[in-house]
């Protein structure tokens, strides 16, 4: 007899595709760290804003790629229907923020922030019930009240923004790439920042035990010698796998 | 003469001269790319970085590089095929793909040149 089970998504959980934790590690940096900065980087403010500001541009820029990826016509967030006249009366406060001239963006960003706190009271969280995110049992990570607001906004779950943001991650094919011309996207661009220390405590201390250091030593002749390999795809495919085989030999 | 590079020089006792003229013997693709494991690369790796680091790809043509490193492959790789492990006639099928390479460099930034005459 068949029954009739209801599947439901778990909007909760995430799933951590490999090649990005084998980039973390490579890149020295927890999965939930890297996700977190991600997350404190997504703002109203700097999604509006045309000026550029490290991180925060490339973050919000993400969270703005992965909607238009999705190819939805844009509907009022169904969070924010009970409060929106508040909302459109915020939203034009905070662009004429974008607009001033006199402070900086650091400066506007904090006063779009208690602009935004307004908002976040008032909606509904139709798509981020809850500001913490479990990755595992012991490992959380904090939505940002920015970062749930443009997920109400635009009426997307923050699983989906995240696990956009972490399928863009491979660090092969940014490596495969970088001698050849084009910038690289965002989502990588915002990842390699935070790999080299961006949005990160700078007393954070990183250990490498010697399998470690032959394996970066290895892996930056790698990188020189592949300039005879001319096929991107190629040298993506040698660099994921000499990535991946690390990641699997230490991680056994 | 930089600080430090004096400073080694006088302590082992090296002639910057002979640093330099074996330093620049060891810089070569044929050599490199036909003994991987060989311990004398590191002047051809510090060649490979310097590419990166001035980014060349304003300088290059690209196209030309595809074509030609291409054929430095295949001619290493059949070198192999047909004589084992004789690295010798690898280098050699290795240095005239170079030669070719730089001949064509020097053709196409001559007609570069002439186009505007």
């Amino acid at each position: 007899m068949e029954t009739n089970v209801q599947q439901t998504v778990n909007h909760q959980l995430i799933e951590i595709p490999l090649e990005f934790r084998v980039a973390c590690f490579i890149s020295k940096i927890e999965v939930a760290e890297a996700l977190q900065i991600f997350i404190n980087h997504v703002t109203l403010y700097d999604t509006l804003s045309t000026e550029y500001v490290e991180g925060y541009s490339e973050a919000s820029g993400i969270h703005e790629t992965y909607v238009q990826s999705k190819g939805l016509t844009p509907v009022p967030g169904r969070g924010l229907t009970g409060c929106n006249e508040l909302f459109v009366r915020s939203l034009s406060e905070v662009i004429k923020l974008t607009k001033a001239q006199k402070s900086t963006a650091a400066v506007k960003r904090k006063k779009s922030r208690s602009i935004v706190k307004v908002v976040f009271k008032a909606m509904k969280r139709v798509h981020t019930p809850s500001p913490t995110i479990y990755l595992d049992e012991e490992t959380t990570i904090h939505l940002s009240e920015d970062f749930c607001l443009m997920c109400e906004i635009q009426n997307i779950y923050p699983k989906e923004c995240l696990e956009y943001f972490m399928n863009s991650i491979s660090l092969a094919d940014g490596h495969a790439r970088r001698d050849l011309q084009g910038a690289a996207d965002l989502p990588l661009s915002l990842f390699l920042k935070i790999g080299s220390g961006f949005g990160r405590d700078p007393h954070t201390r990183v250990n490498l035990n010697d399998t470690e250091i032959d394996f970066f030593a290895e892996m930056n002749e790698k990188l020189l010698e592949l300039r005879t390999v001319r096929n991107v795809e190629q040298r993506t495919n040698i660099l994921r796998e000499f990535y991946l085989s690390h990641y699997l030999n230490m991680n056994h | 003469m930089p600080e430090d590079f004096t400073t080694l020089c006088t302590i082992y006792q090296i002639n910057p001269e002979t640093f330099i003229q074996a330093f620049i013997e060891e810089v070569s693709f044929p050599t490199f790319y036909s003994r991987p494991t060989a311990t004398d690369r590191w002047a051809t790796f510090f060649f490979l970085n310097l590419l990166r680091k001035v980014d060349v790809s304003i300088h290059i043509n690209q196209e030309l590089e595809d074509e030609y490193v291409n054929k430095f492959n295949t001619a290493l790789q059949s070198s192999f095929d047909r004589n084992g492990s004789d690295k010798t006639a690898a280098q050699s099928a290795g240095r005239r793909v170079m030669k070719d390479w730089m001949k064509a460099v020097v053709a196409e930034r001559a007609r570069y040149l002439t186009d505007y005459l």
